[in-house]
């Protein structure tokens, strides 16, 4: 069943085209990566889907419903949920509190949203952070506060924007393990745009390749490696790094 | 322990009239200061949890205390029933600028400096229309006492009533701290984009903290216009706005205690500077309270309230 | 048909008066403009300073025998040198502050200034008692108060010369820079610290050059600063940060709604506009007409 379909989206900042007539299909319970270098228009089309930006042209169908005007709020409640690529953490709350906004989305009272705050933290696996503040942790550590309070909305589907940045390839193992976990747990659907070929090689299903706004390939995470024109956009900037992960 | 250290203290509230000695003067300056205090909680919700400087406080302030006037001279409509179509008046105006601010985005000093043109722009509306208020003050018929009418010469009737007020914004307030709203409203004051990913319709949990705060800023403006006796433009004062929002940032943004404690602390010793310096040079004492505000700011910038929690936090320790 | 040129004078009145207001109004704007675009510093206590700044004028004039408009000689060195001073008092601490602890030490500074005018001189208003150039230019129907024609001309001729520092002057084009990115300032080996307080001061000079202009049009009293300051935010929030011309312009506009309100309408309702446009402006036009940021 189709959860999330992008059809024809083009976006553009005065002169420069950030997405151009992009299409995107996903199935529930699939897993997408998104790459591209830096510019390509990862976080754009993340903005636009979860209606941060509104496109030029095109629609966004979200469980068969056209969420083009909707604002971010309503598109959360949808059972949309993001992780942020430049971690958008509440200071002067606490993790516990902080995951507790998000759970208030799909419970009727407080014990309820309670219950789930911890279900997310246990599932993430920062319970021990549990009393800290936010301004007190550091980056990895914020990223995995962010994916617990995104989880404590109940989301189906789940966009994840670059949490595997800074992290040490044993981490990264780490990580997509939990992700895999926490995906099979709560049946989500994933959208993850990553730099780390490791990670979004490890993860995906499918892989969607951006280059300056435009969809240069699709497909299975080998053969999208395998792919000239994929090698041809890296080539300079991630193409040592590719070689050398996959 | 606790419980008697609230009930000592609410006895203390309770009794104060008469430890004044039942000096009207006196209980009318603690009635003002209270008064004051309860402007300053109410903006708890709005700049406390929302974070959203707003400097229109006499806005509101000014319509409780015409509408409420307004209805006891002219349609002999009790002060009670008029300070809650007051607050509804205050909530109406309060919905109608506070919309579209949120809706285009206003922040920061852009929303501090509309919330105070709002003020101004009232008083003028008022001063020109004058059906209702007018250049001259507007008397409300005297009553010996009253209380259904909300009319009394004895000022501690509004010690009272004032006092009852500041306990249900306190209520009010603490509810929503501990709440589903406190949370809400400080998630969208420190992220506001998060938030929204999380659900949360930023637009109209703001709106719901203006509304609160209007409504009960407009009820301290019916109380002071019945205590007073009259009602005039010149209570639309932009002044108490921006007197509420730097004892706030003094008593400690987003702080719960903080604020109200500084407001009272802050503000009688205002009344005492006045008392003693306004009639030699008038605006001395101001002078002095401002030099006494900026200096809490520069060298407290966090504020009074969490400087005490720190301090009291020190001697446990101990 | 007398009615409609009746009508017709007084608006060709009030449209020239309201043209020379803004031409003052434009400097007290433009000391706004350049603080908050080029120091990023948020200075609530603006209009307080043009208060002062008025006061001063009115002092001047009374005890020295001169034309408040002579005032100014004295008026912008004093300011450049108050401008200093409350740096090393209030601003130093702030000027890398987040926004709302700018507002709250400037918002002191309201209270602080507001209430020394008061004991100084009361609350009644103030005026000067005379101007040297009481006479008047009379073109057709319409009457050009000399005085008022004057203070435009010195208004334009020193919009003209900050214009000309911002393009030509080493510290403009820092400050200019600035204004788009500190760091890469900071970055060319330029004190950004002097730099601010240079800001600080010309902002202070348009101050103290306006304040004295103002007293043309109308008195003062401790409570002018409202006015003067909700005027220059609403003038900055309509140019927009970026061009001495869009504020100019901004400046014309509000000075033509300040005249007509109050020849046309009511003197006592000119607020209602003056700040009713304001609000509208920043709900449609949230970065001004002209702006850059």
């Amino acid at each position: 069943m189709k959860v999330l379909e992008v059809r024809d989206i083009t976006k553009k900042f005065g002169a420069l085209v950030a997405l151009n007539s992009i299409n995107l299909n996903v199935d529930e319970g699939e897993t997408v990566g998104i790459i591209g270098p830096n510019g390509a228009g990862k976080t754009t089309l993340f903005n636009i889907i979860t209606g941060f930006l509104k496109p030029d042209k095109g629609t966004v169908w979200i469980f068969g419903r056209n969420v083009n005007s909707w604002r971010p709020h309503k598109i959360a409640s949808l059972g949309v949920s993001r992780c942020f690529q430049i971690v958008k953490p509440f200071p002067s709350l606490t993790v516990w509190e902080t995951v507790v906004v998000g759970s208030y989305l799909k419970s009727r009272d407080a014990s309820e949203a309670h219950e789930a705050a911890l279900e997310a933290l246990k599932l993430v696996g920062i319970t021990d952070l549990k009393d800290r503040l936010s301004r007190e942790l550091n980056i990895p550590q914020l990223k995995l506060v962010e994916l617990a309070r995104s989880i404590a909305t109940r989301p189906k589907i789940l966009l994840i924007d670059e949490i595997a940045a800074g992290l040490t390839p044993t981490e990264v193992d780490k990580m997509v393990k939990k992700l895999k976990e926490i995906k099979e747990r709560l049946g989500l659907t994933l959208l993850v745009v990553e730099h780390v070929m490791k990670f979004v090689m490890g993860l995906s299903e499918r892989i969607i390749v951006l280059h300056y706004g435009e969809k240069i390939a699709e497909g299975s995470p080998e053969s999208i490696s395998k792919d000239p024109r994929v090698i041809e956009a890296y080539l300079g900037t991630k193409w040592a790094e590719m070689r050398e992960w996959s | 322990m606790r419980f008697w250290q609230l009930a000592s203290f609410g006895g203390f509230l309770l009794l104060l009239p008469l430890i004044l000695g039942l000096n009207d003067y006196y209980i009318f300056l603690t009635t003002l200061i209270l008064l004051y205090t309860v402007i300053v909680m109410a903006w708890y919700f709005i700049g406390g949890l929302a974070g959203q400087l707003d400097l229109g406080a006499g806005a509101y302030h000014g319509l409780g205390a015409v509408v409420t006037g307004y209805l006891m001279i002219y349609y002999n409509v009790s002060g009670w029933i008029g300070l809650v179509l007051g607050g509804l008046a205050a909530m109406g105006v309060a919905f109608i600028v506070g919309f579209p601010s949120f809706r285009f985005g206003l922040k920061e000093v852009w929303y501090a400096l509309a919330s105070l043109g709002l003020v101004l722009i009232l008083q003028k509306i008022f001063l020109l229309w004058t059906d209702v208020a007018g250049p001259l003050e507007r008397y409300i018929p005297f009553r010996e006492f009253d209380p259904l009418y909300m009319r009394a010469r004895a000022k501690w009737f509004y010690y009272y009533i004032t006092l009852g007020l500041l306990l249900i914004t306190f209520y009010l307030a603490h509810r929503a701290k501990r709440g589903k709203l406190g949370l809400y409203l400080v998630s969208i004051r420190d992220e506001e984009e998060a938030a929204e990913m999380l659900g949360i319709d930023t637009r109209r949990y703001k709106l719901v903290a203006l509304l609160t705060y209007s409504f009960i800023t407009a009820v301290t403006g019916g109380i002071y216009a019945s205590m007073v006796g009259f009602y005039h433009p010149i209570l639309f004062d932009g002044w108490i706005g921006i007197q509420t929002a730097t004892i706030a940032i003094v008593g400690g943004l987003g702080h719960f205690w903080g604020p109200p404690l500084t407001s009272v602390i802050l503000l009688s010793i205002a009344e005492y500077l006045r008392i003693n310096l306004g009639g030699t040079i008038p605006g001395l004492h101001q002078v002095i309270f401002g030099a006494i505000l900026i200096t809490a700011i520069l060298f407290k910038p966090a504020g009074i309230g969490p400087y005490l929690e720190s301090l009291i936090e020190k001697v446990r320790k101990r | 048909m007398d009615l409609l040129i009746d009508f017709a004078i007084s608006l060709a009145r009030n449209v020239v008066l309201g043209i020379m207001m803004g031409s003052v109004y434009a400097l007290a704007a433009m000391g706004l403009a350049l603080l908050f675009g080029v120091a990023n510093l948020i200075n609530f206590a603006h209009g307080e300073y043009v208060m002062l700044a008025m006061y001063m004028a009115y002092f001047f004039s009374v005890t020295l025998v001169i034309d408040p408009v002579v005032s100014s000689i004295i008026n912008i060195p004093l300011f450049f040198l108050i401008g200093l001073v409350t740096y090393f008092l209030f601003f130093k601490r702030v000027i890398n502050a987040p926004p709302l602890s700018q507002i709250a030490v400037t918002v002191g500074v309201v209270v602080l200034l507001r209430n020394i005018a008061l004991v100084i001189w009361q609350a009644e208003p103030k005026a000067p008692p005379f101007t040297i150039f009481s006479a008047s230019y009379e073109m057709g129907p319409i009457t050009i108060p000399l005085d008022k024609l004057f203070a435009t001309i010195i208004s334009i001729t020193s919009l003209i010369l900050l214009y000309l520092f911002l393009e030509r002057s080493k510290f403009g084009t820092a400050m200019r820079a600035a204004a788009d990115d500190v760091d890469a300032v900071s970055m060319m080996g330029i004190d950004t610290g002097r730099l601010f307080l240079l800001t600080l001061g010309i902002s202070m000079m348009l101050v103290g050059l306006s304040g004295s202009l103002i007293m043309m049009y109308q008195a003062v009293t401790p409570t002018s600063g409202l006015l003067f300051g909700l005027l220059s935010w609403a003038i900055v929030a309509l140019a927009g940060l970026g061009s001495i011309r869009g504020i100019y312009l901004a400046a014309v506009i509000f000075g033509l709604a300040d005249a007509l309100a109050s020849g046309m309408w009511d003197p006592r309702g000119r607020e209602i506009i003056l700040y009713g446009l304001f609000i509208l402006i920043l709900w449609l036009k949230p970065r001004g007409l002209w702006g850059r940021r």
